[in-house]
């Protein structure tokens, strides 16, 4: 463990002390820019100037050649070339074009920040959920129909340094009711020197591809049972801080290295909501682009931190991520795979000394076949984190249905068997989502 | 032998992250720079930045051109492409707003990002179409806040673009800045000489050619011009102006109405008086469904249109069926540059589009 905790420190150390370095050289720069800046106003200025004295000759001269033989005009040959004359203000134009440059008028409403709102929609038919259980107080039963979450996204920069990203979700919980929660909160850093980019705030943990993925931007209506296994239906996701770096390579790949340190609050593969310890997840990406159509991500992380408030029994958590992804160029609009596997191990030391080996994964094939349908399989199988001897096996199989960029509706069957602590589990689910967006059209991650 | 396992896989992850420490210590690569970097959003722009930039540049575009310009992904290898550039250059007008965001911030390149000397979006001081003046929104399908961005294909737009990627060349290089007046002349007087001709271009001079083009002038003054000079000198048949170029081969084919399949034609279909008569999605981003092909139908019998003009990425099934039934031409052009032939650079690009719609225009008027 204490490797562990050293090689951390290395990392941050290392960081810390660029970032300290960057610091300096983004003063001098910003003086150098400054200067520069006034350089080229004045410079500007000054051509500003000569312009509309050459245009103010040129408007004469060209009044005065119309009014002499017009002939004269053909002698003009400038057969060579010439350096262009300077960009004037064009001159009265067709009605139809619009005169008023809109994308320059500065306007209040540029300081408020870009608002989304999501809403997510189920449809659930088959016994209880996974990872729900019926009230058997009240004896309240799961309703068909959830609005699962409605989740409000806030996002713009701060200031000349960073940018904010705000996701609240509310959401319903096990009984019923709804609750508002962050998400996500968090300021990135986006000026850093070396490469270097920081995140502080509430996030989800870099750890693999489908724990860091919000609800609608999955493409199967839940999340992969070996997540929710290890690390709960929320993910692992809790406020801290991340230093991410891209790793210069000869290849000049996309090998990107983060490194967070956040909150020991998972209860599913840590400590849970008594802890007062902190938790350390690494991830090491590298993307391929193998030629114009496909590509290939390839990523592993690691998580540690204590499993109990008591500090003194550990769980490490591995996992290794592959996605695979093709779209055709020119059928693009119409035609895509994904294909995204991950596989996670977990070592739980357990008060009595022993440690419990678990691991678990999945793996899910999309295919896109025309411009708004897509089929999806997935196959998942995990033990439970905290007793390997249980396991689930589950197979789902769904269709999407992209009515357009902003909603979609999404039918999905999932059969699940073997063993979990209330026995032998044969289940079968049915749920239909839709899922809808309006406001800031989002950008989608890769 | 599972705990085993483990432990290996354990192992294995302290060394890759071991790995990854020891990699932060080595130095970094520096190149010798002595051009350049631009990367681009489409192939269009690449091929103006190339034209204009010349040897003091080098130029990548992120889109291959043969892809929806709307749809590019935020892939990580663009990322790597645009932490090297020194300029990012931009169609703008929201038209990249799925992916520019991503990318940008994904480089962590501070010399490219929004509001920077290294941030060019050539979408300043063109001749915009489509900006809503009303309030807008998603019912309206893709509608874009900013105006219709496919402003690219009105060659009067194409030599603003051009002008803005010479003045901030000239910011950035201001060492080469004669150089890049001089490419930029060069492919001012190219690109006129297409548009008008190259002897109207070369004796009247471009500026003068738009200008009189953008008051509906042009004719007028080409006849008044040819008057003067039989008046001077009847023998001087060497001084006759007739229009040329793009102009001159869709001149006998103006108000022709055409269906367009997305609304990415109107600056092409403006510049050239051709009539735009309904289109193939019933609201812009929206694929047809049967009702709206149906009723596209019969707005083409009505009108009497025989042409449908649409990009190669779009399914053309649609299009077909309805040239099939009312016997129309379904006319598949890139409206970007793309690495064949009739297509390698921005005006080739152009050419190509005024040479299949004018010999597609002609086969259906005979």
């Amino acid at each position: 463990m204490r490797t562990i905790k050293f090689s951390f420190f290395i990392i941050f150390f290392f960081a810390g002390v660029s970032l300290a370095g960057g610091e300096n050289a983004d003063n001098n720069d910003m003086q150098l820019l400054r200067q520069q800046v006034k350089e080229l106003q004045q410079q500007m200025k000054e051509s500003d100037e000569r312009h509309s004295a050459e245009i103010k000759m040129l408007k004469e001269e060209i009044e005065l050649m119309k009014q002499k033989n017009v002939s004269a005009a053909a002698t003009v040959q400038n057969q060579e070339i010439k350096p262009a004359e300077p960009i004037k203000p064009t001159q009265p134009l067709a009605e139809s074009y619009a005169t008023k440059p809109s994308l320059t008028t500065p306007s209040l409403q540029s300081f408020n920040p870009e608002i989304s709102a999501i809403g997510d929609m189920i449809f659930h038919g088959g016994p209880t959920p996974k990872g729900e259980t019926p009230d058997t107080i009240t004896g309240n039963k799961t309703p068909k129909f959830q609005l699962r979450e409605v989740e409000f996204g806030f996002s713009n920069p701060v200031d000349p340094y960073g940018r904010v990203d705000l996701i609240l979700a509310i959401e319903r919980q096990d009984n019923g009711e709804y609750h508002p929660d962050i998400e996500e909160g968090y300021f990135t850093f986006t000026n850093l020197p070396y490469d270097l980019q920081a995140r502080a705030g509430k996030f989800y943990s870099a750890f693999g591809k489908a724990n860091m993925m919000h609800t609608h931007a999955m493409p199967w209506v839940d999340r992969p049972n070996v997540i929710n296994k290890f690390f709960g239906d929320e993910g692992l996701n809790d406020a801290g801080a991340e230093i991410s770096w891209l790793v210069p390579n000869p290849w000049d790949n996309y090998i990107e290295l983060t490194a967070d340190i956040q909150n020991d609050r998972n209860s599913e593969s840590f400590a849970g909501d008594n802890a007062n310890g902190l938790m350390y997840v690494t991830h090491l990406k590298d993307f391929f682009e193998l030629n114009k159509t496909s590509t290939l991500e390839v990523g592993g992380s690691f998580a540690t931190a204590n499993n109990n408030s008591n500090e003194n029994t550990r769980t490490n958590v591995e996992g290794l991520d592959l996605t695979y992804k093709w779209r055709p160029s020119r059928e693009g609009l119409y035609k895509s795979v994904t294909w995204m596997n991950e596989l996670l191990f977990s070592q739980r030391q357990q008060d009595s000394g022993d440690t419990v080996n678990a691991h678990g994964g999945y793996s899910s094939l999309e295919y896109q076949f025309s411009r708004r349908w897509s089929i999806f399989g997935r196959y998942d199988f995990t033990q439970f984190p905290d007793d390997s001897s249980l396991h689930e096996n589950s197979y789902s199989a769904g269709l999407t249905f992209r009515q357009s960029e902003f909603m979609f509706w999404r039918l999905q069957f999932e059969h699940t068997e073997g063993e979990n602590f209330a026995g032998n589990v044969d289940r079968n689910e049915l749920f239909l989502q839709a899922d809808f967006l309006i406001g800031q059209h989002p950008a989608h991650r890769y | 032998m599972n705990s085993l396992i483990n432990e290996s896989i354990r192992k294995g992850f302290l060394f890759c992250m071991i790995l990854g420490s020891i990699s932060m210590a080595r130095p970094c690569k520096c190149q010798a720079k002595d051009t350049l970097n631009i990367v681009t959003t489409t192939t269009n722009l690449e091929s103006i930045a190339k034209a204009v930039g010349g040897d003091h540049v080098s130029v990548t575009s992120i889109g291959s051109g043969d892809e929806d310009p709307h749809f590019i992904q935020a892939k990580p290898s663009f990322m790597m492409k645009a932490k090297k550039a020194d300029l990012w250059i931009c169609v703008g007008m929201e038209l990249e707003i799925g992916y520019e965001g991503l990318i940008l911030q994904g480089s962590r390149n501070p010399r490219i990002q929004f509001n920077t000397p290294g941030h060019l979006d050539v979408s300043e001081g063109i001749l915009k179409l489509e900006v809503p003046t009303g309030k807008i929104d998603r019912s309206m399908g893709d509608v874009h806040p900013l105006g219709n961005p496919h402003y690219w294909l009105d060659p009067y737009n194409g030599r603003i673009i051009a002008k803005n990627i010479c003045s901030r060349l000239k910011q950035l290089d201001s060492v080469h800045a004669a150089d890049y007046d001089r490419n930029l002349g060069a492919f001012l007087l190219k690109l006129d000489s297409a548009m008008f001709g190259s002897k109207l271009t070369q004796t009247i001079g471009g500026e003068r050619l738009w200008q009189l083009q953008l008051n509906s002038g042009l004719d007028k003054f080409i006849r008044d011009y040819n008057e003067k000079i039989r008046q001077t000198d009847p023998n001087a048949k060497d001084q006759i102006l007739s229009l040329d170029g793009w102009l001159a081969k869709l001149k006998p084919f103006e108000h022709a109405k055409v269906v367009l399949y997305h609304l990415s034609w109107p600056y092409f279909t403006q510049r050239f008086n051709l009539d735009v008569v309904a289109e193939l999605e019933p609201k812009p981003g929206i694929p047809p469904g049967p009702a709206h092909i149906l009723e596209v139908i019969n707005t083409m019998k009505a009108e009497n249109v025989k042409i449908i003009l649409m990009e190669p990425f779009y399914n053309r099934d649609d299009a077909d069926a309805v040239a099939k039934k009312i016997d129309a031409k379904v006319i598949v052009v890139p409206n970007a540059v793309i690495g064949q032939k009739e297509t390698d650079d921005y005006i080739a690009m152009l050419d190509n589009i005024v040479t299949c719609l004018s010999s597609a225009l002609s086969e259906v008027s005979k």
